[in-house]
């Protein structure tokens, strides 16, 4: 992501808009869509981010992971701007995490009550409301991982921390999911 | 992963005191749960999973794994992927050409 800076011209850098960046919009779009909840938001947040991305195209090496370099600057799109227009409320006290993980709480026995059956059974919404009722951090985390794909590694360049605390965040993260998890698969019955 | 770090992946499926089936130093075996699930896990440490977790039978590990995978493959199952209006690529690169 970081380097010395190259020097494209015009017909260079419109190659790289339309092959290297414009075949994540998608899942951009999906990221915006899962952080902000609102589509027309999300689509803001796009163009600002495709914006800028062409604006600062010349930080970006040819070839290199666009994929990331997008994704890093959607979140910090996100966080600067979008979060304090809208005065996100839930904010996530990554003290509380380092130590939750560094705990003997990390050793707990997880529950039994939540059975792999319930969670086959439960439907898109429900899964979605699960999600979006975790703090917009612990939301980013799982989506870049279990829906992007990203490795521990590209995660942490695309959120600015280190390796160790994406692991800790989205073990925290996860937790946090099977428990609203289990709350759904309770009301539904299953025991 | 370390050689000494074997004998913990060894003691799976142990007794414990109440007659129940347990693991020794299970925040070890969740550590490396996680990446195998997360696909971050080496060769050795996949090396070590096949020979000891993946054959633990009704202890705790066994359990969290499956439990993991599960909510994973709902993530990546169940929820919708939105697809980005084609009006709003149209209007990205209206923009684009406008700062040339």
């Amino acid at each position: 992501m970081e380097g010395v800076k190259s020097s494209y011209t015009e017909e260079q850098r419109h190659r790289i808009f339309e092959s290297e960046f414009l075949p994540h919009i998608d899942a951009m779009y999906n990221f915006a869509y899962r952080i902000t909840y609102d589509e027309d938001s999300a689509k803001d947040l796009i163009q600002d981010t495709f914006y800028k991305a062409f604006k600062f195209i010349e930080s970006f090496h040819a070839g290199t992971n666009s994929k990331a370099w997008l994704f890093r600057i959607l979140k910090n799109s996100f966080i600067n701007e979008f979060r304090k227009k809208n005065k996100e409320p839930v904010m996530v006290d990554y003290q509380d995490v380092e130590t939750y993980y560094n705990s003997e709480d990390v050793n707990e026995v997880m529950s039994s009550d939540l059975r792999v059956e319930a969670l086959q059974n439960m439907i898109g919404d429900e899964v979605s409301n699960a999600l979006n009722a975790l703090a917009v951090d612990f939301r980013i985390v799982i989506i870049l991982c279990d829906l992007e794909g990203f490795t521990y590694e590209e995660m942490s360049k695309i959120l600015d921390i280190p390796i160790g605390t994406v692991r800790s965040r989205l073990h925290r993260a996860r937790n946090l999911l099977r428990e609203r998890l289990r709350a759904y698969a309770n009301s539904m019955g299953f025991k | 992963m370390k050689d000494n770090k074997a004998d913990d992946y060894l003691e799976c499926c142990i007794v414990n005191k109440g007659g129940e089936r347990d693991c020794e130093n299970f925040a070890v075996k969740r550590d490396l749960i996680l990446k195998i699930i997360d696909g971050q896990a080496s060769e050795e440490e996949l090396r070590l999973y096949n020979e000891v977790i993946s054959k633990c039978n009704d202890c705790k590990c066994r359990e969290y794994c499956e439990q993991e995978l599960a909510i994973k493959c709902i993530i990546q199952t169940k929820l919708d992927r939105k697809r980005i209006p084609m009006e709003i690529v149209d209007k990205i690169r209206a923009n684009i050409s406008k700062t040339i």
